[in-house]
């Protein structure tokens, strides 16, 4: 007889929160891999700068487990983190803190990498990047979390307390301007929505 | 529309290259160890026993005064209670200045009444 072997169930937020706060380092690794691509995404939206993002997205989740306790609804952990993540990125962009994890970044440079491809990757994210930076801070968040995460415009409205409405009108502006500024070597072919 | 078509971001995509974002994981994972191992011992009945320690002997302390102040107090009324009662022991059972004091032709009643036979 035949069995579908299902992938294993991945336990909810509330569970890895409940986990992390006795302690377990597995619980929250998983947290910190489910959501880094969000909360480094909401930090681009603010910082418009690759590692600056970087940074605050790490010293966010040293953050957040310090003070994980506060996290009141553990199954909403995600907004309570990005709450975190924003205000860190925008502590940040104002007065250019020291960065508490500078240690960390020789030992991310050194990471293996296809030369080729890094250099692809590297001039792409550039061009990226100095677009970006041109979009007001709401587009580039909405941008960003609805084509890099793949956010809904629900959940991007509930993050940033707007409208469905509004959110759907910035991402129309943000990829307007993108496509005028890198053109349509950058525009996925297939639509999403 | 080509607004309609997303924007292809992965250039940006923090978990790509996957060696860079373990690199990644596992700086935070070294920067929240200590936050972690914390944690962990806080959940550990001797770390609590060790967290309270402090306010545990000030505690202590102030209940063996109480106790010390309140042993001295119950122990002074119990010797003043002693006192008291030996000295009218002493006045009951002593009889022989009563004795003589009644043999004396001199003694009036008014004497024997308010202890004057003793002068």
């Amino acid at each position: 007889m035949l069995s579908v072997s299902s992938p294993a169930p991945t336990p909810p937020d509330a569970d890895l929160v409940a986990r992390a706060l006795r302690g377990d380092g597995g619980a929250y690794d998983a947290l910190v891999r489910r959501h880094y691509r969000a909360a480094f995404a909401t930090a681009l939206g603010v910082l418009a700068n690759r590692h600056d993002a970087e940074d605050v997205c790490q010293d966010a989740f040293v953050k957040a487990l310090e003070r994980l306790e506060d996290c009141r609804e553990p199954a909403r952990f995600m907004q309570w983190l990005l709450t975190i993540v924003r205000n860190r990125a925008l502590s940040y962009r104002s007065y250019r803190q020291v960065r508490e994890t500078s240690e960390l970044l020789p030992e991310i440079a050194e990471a293996p990498d296809s030369p080729s491809a890094d250099a692809i990757r590297a001039e792409l994210g550039a061009q990226l990047e100095k677009a970006l930076a041109t979009l007001s801070e709401t587009q580039r968040q909405v941008v960003l979390m609805h084509d890099l995460e793949g956010w809904t415009h629900k959940d991007i409205a509930e993050s940033l307390e707007m409208t469905e409405v509004r959110s759907r009108q910035h991402l129309f502006v943000a990829r307007k301007l993108l496509r005028k500024l890198l053109g349509e070597s950058l525009m996925k072919e297939h639509s999403r929505e | 529309m080509n607004e309609e078509r997303p924007v292809d971001l992965s250039a940006l995509d923090p978990t790509t290259p996957p060696e860079a974002f373990e690199a990644r994981l596992a700086a935070i994972r070294r920067s929240t160890r200590f936050a972690l191992l914390r944690r962990r011992e806080s959940g550990n009945a001797l770390f609590v026993v060790a967290r309270w320690r402090a306010p545990l002997l000030a505690a202590l302390f102030l209940v063996m005064i109480a106790s010390a102040v309140l042993i001295h107090a119950v122990q002074g009324e119990a010797g003043l209670e002693a006192d008291q009662s030996g000295e009218i022991a002493d006045a009951v059972t002593d009889f022989s200045t009563t004795d003589d004091a009644l043999l004396s032709p001199s003694t009036s009643t008014t004497d024997l009444l308010l202890g004057g036979y003793e002068q």
